[in-house]
């Protein structure tokens, strides 16, 4: 599954402000991340939880991209694989142009350092019987550069997260979530890393500190020349820090492109369907806005539907999306690849005024059965 | 207190609720008032720590200590609850009152399947056969489109998915044709398209029953989709009150206002988040005065030390604020201009 749009990116293109040059830093070819199931006395292997099913992508110089999608469709997997915490089923990450996976422990030393990764969960990711300044100063440590200088880098991370040199002294507990993903991500910058993978940074936190923790990951980003890999169910968060976006369903990418691409005109009827579904803060269209409400639930990525893997909840579905997988292609030739039979290829704004689609047997009634659509 | 129809169906006036800690005593709910009307859906919103849950907990009597409500009245049809005796409160809660909360799966019994878990719920309230209770409760689960629903009815809440569990629970919740349905976070667990679905089934199956929803979240999209009438709440007190389109069209409080420019969108074009300086106040040391001074733009002296009352400025419009008039047009984003670093 290639794509023969990531040679040229629009996100290089449309990017809004970047300083950067925007060439390639990471590449990833065909990742695939297959979990055993194993059952019975005997741990027999009954099968295959394929988390990550072939997954192509690439990270440039100064942008961010955005995987989203729903609980299980491998995009948290994926970012586990890119900062080297699971060893890829098959596929490979290449690293300015070397593949991590042929390294020898000696370089891939360096490459770890280079790549790092901010976790979801302010309450669970730090340890609460380190200092704050033990948990910044770990990776300087553990990579034998705290002896020069480390205490004062420390205190420059914290400045740079907008923490007070104080703080360095206290615990986790100390700290509310949003200043404790503060400190996540001084620790994750302590190396002077290239790339970030942010896992869902800002999810759990209250509104009024996710814009400020967004905006200090924005403003990091310019001043450092940094790289990210934003993780995120949040299409409203993932529109305002990302150049290029991925879409992910079920361990695959339905629908990659730049964010105006996925935004403005999305292909994939589940971009689209996505697309809906987010509530507006706004309640002057609420009763004219075209709602697309998907029946039923992801399927298990343990057994995935044949075909498109999106038939099973898709209203376009036809016998075809039964039999044929469609393949990942940039059908108009602008950088926008899309894996439907069926794309929306004039652009459509999701939310504005049409005809609703409602598949939710609860909430009105079904489409006309279509064949194929089980 | 705030008086908006002649026959309101909840009226909570004054409640305050404390908290003893070991650092001393939280007061987590500090005087708050609101109404619901009958069929009306009322969104209660804040960050987390406001108070908008114990407001909620407190309607049905569920503070547990170290917890205590320890002022004001909560009446539903006239009757007040609070001095009520537990056994008719009982009747009432899960009866004509019912609640929907954040995590299905601390709320839902484990060792029961969830069909036994509606049947009880039907049989707790209603003199019907267990036959009977039994057809309703399949009724229900298809109703709320849990798919093969007799299937469902037999399996165990670990079988069911989270949306399916958030759909049993609206279920159990609705079997009783509450006249009041408390909803507490009930989409915040949930993926986008879950979310989806189970917003378009509060909205169906609520409004046509002419049942009141009190809807508790910090989605002010969700508040959007779905509210009527809108209480903003800030450490522990109600700071702004109106209907859904003056909230967003038109806020009188700065917090509000803060609220709705931090808030990334879809549906604008523009980079720039606008962020509420720091962060909610430690409720053992609220600030004095009024509690948002710390991190509001408009800050005067003062607001440092006197607390605004709540005051109707416009029809239905109620806000805290001394300096209201100020928001007349005002332009969020200039207000919050982006302040991002504060710790």
């Amino acid at each position: 599954m290639s794509q023969s749009g990531e040679s040229k990116d629009p996100g290089q293109r449309r990017a809004p402000d970047q300083g950067s040059d925007g060439s390639e830093l990471l590449r990833v070819e065909a990742l695939t991340k297959h979990f055993p199931v194993r059952a019975g006395v005997f741990s027999r292997h009954a099968g295959d939880v394929r988390a990550v099913d072939g997954v192509d992508f690439t990270l440039r110089q100064g942008q961010t991209l955005s995987l989203v999608g729903e609980s299980g469709c491998g995009k948290t997997t994926t970012g586990a694989m890119v900062a080297r915490l699971l060893e890829p089923t098959s596929g490979r990450i290449l690293y300015r142009g070397e593949d991590l996976a042929l390294l020898p422990a000696a370089e891939l030393r360096a490459v770890r350092a280079d790549i790092q990764i901010m976790f979801q969960d302010p309450y669970a990711s730090l340890s609460p019987r380190m200092s704050v300044h033990d948990i910044i100063a770990e990776p300087l440590r553990v990579q034998g550069r705290y002896r020069k200088g480390g205490s004062q880098r420390v205190a420059e991370l914290l400045d740079m997260v907008g923490l007070m040199p104080e703080h360095a002294r206290r615990y986790p507990h100390e700290f509310s979530g949003g200043q404790r993903q503060r400190i996540g991500l001084a620790r994750a910058l302590a190396l002077n890393p290239k790339v970030l993978v942010l896992d869902e940074p800002v999810s759990a936190l209250d509104v009024s500190i996710q814009a400020q923790v967004i905006n200090q990951l924005r403003r990091l980003q310019r001043e450092l020349d940094l790289t990210y890999l934003f993780i995120s169910h949040n299409l409203s968060v993932v529109r305002h820090v990302s150049q290029r976006i991925a879409v992910m369903y079920l361990g695959v990418i339905v629908e990659a492109g730049s964010r105006d691409d996925i935004f403005r005109a999305p292909q994939h009827p589940y971009t689209v369907a996505l697309l809906s579904a987010i509530p507006i803060p706004d309640p002057a269209g609420r009763q004219t806005r075209r709602r697309i409400t998907l029946g039923g639930d992801v399927p298990s990525p343990s057994d995935p539907p044949s075909g498109c893997r999106f038939r099973t909840r898709c209203w376009k579905a036809e016998a075809i999306c039964t039999t044929q997988t469609p393949i990942l292609t940039d059908r108009l030739g602008d950088g926008h690849p899309s894996a439907c039979h069926f794309p929306e290829l004039d652009a459509i704004a999701p939310q504005t005024a049409g005809t609703g689609v409602n598949l939710d047997p609860a909430v009105g009634r079904p489409p006309p059965a279509q064949t194929g659509s089980r | 207190m705030v008086e908006q129809s002649p026959a309101p169906l909840l009226a909570i006036e004054d409640l305050v609720v404390e908290f003893t800690t070991d650092d001393g005593v939280v007061r987590a709910v500090d005087g708050v008032a609101l109404v619901i009307n009958p069929g009306e859906i009322v969104g209660l919103v804040g960050e987390s720590g406001c108070g908008k849950s114990v407001t909620a907990m407190s309607i049905l009597g569920l503070i547990r200590p170290p917890g205590q409500i320890t002022g004001g009245s909560i009446h539903f049809r006239g009757q007040d609850l609070r001095t009520m005796p537990v056994a008719e409160l009982r009747r009432i809660r899960g009866g004509q009152i019912a609640m929907v909360f954040q995590d299905p799966m601390t709320t839902l019994n484990p060792v029961m399947t969830v069909g036994a878990q509606i049947v009880e719920a039907l049989r707790l309230h209603q003199k019907i056969s267990k036959a009977q209770a039994r057809n309703r409760a399949v009724e229900l689960l298809k109703m709320l489109g849990v798919p093969s629903a007799e299937m469902g009815f037999c399996q165990y809440p670990h079988q069911f998915s989270g949306g399916m569990r958030q759909r049993a629970m609206i279920a159990m919740a609705i079997a009783n044709d509450p006249a009041l349905l408390i909803a507490d976070e009930p989409t915040t667990a949930l993926d986008v398209t879950i979310q989806a679905q189970v917003l378009e089934l509060l909205r169906t199956t609520q409004r046509p029953a002419g049942a009141a929803t009190l809807l508790i979240t910090h989605d002010l999209g969700v508040v959007a989709e779905l509210a009527d009438r809108v209480v903003v709440m800030y450490a522990g007190r109600v700071i702004e009150q109106a209907g859904v389109g003056a909230i967003f069209a038109g806020p009188r409080h700065p917090y509000t206002l803060g609220l709705l420019t931090s808030v990334p969108r879809v549906d604008v074009e523009d980079d720039e988040l606008r962020p509420i300086p720091g962060s909610p106040p430690d409720m053992l040391a609220a600030p004095a005065g009024c509690a948002f001074h710390p991190r509001c733009p408009l800050v005067r002296q003062r607001c440092r030390n006197q607390r605004p009352p709540l005051e109707e400025v416009a029809d239905g419009h109620w806000t805290a604020c001394h300096f209201h008039q100020e928001l007349i047009g005002a332009d969020g984003r200039q207000l919050f201009a982006a302040s991002e670093v504060s710790a």
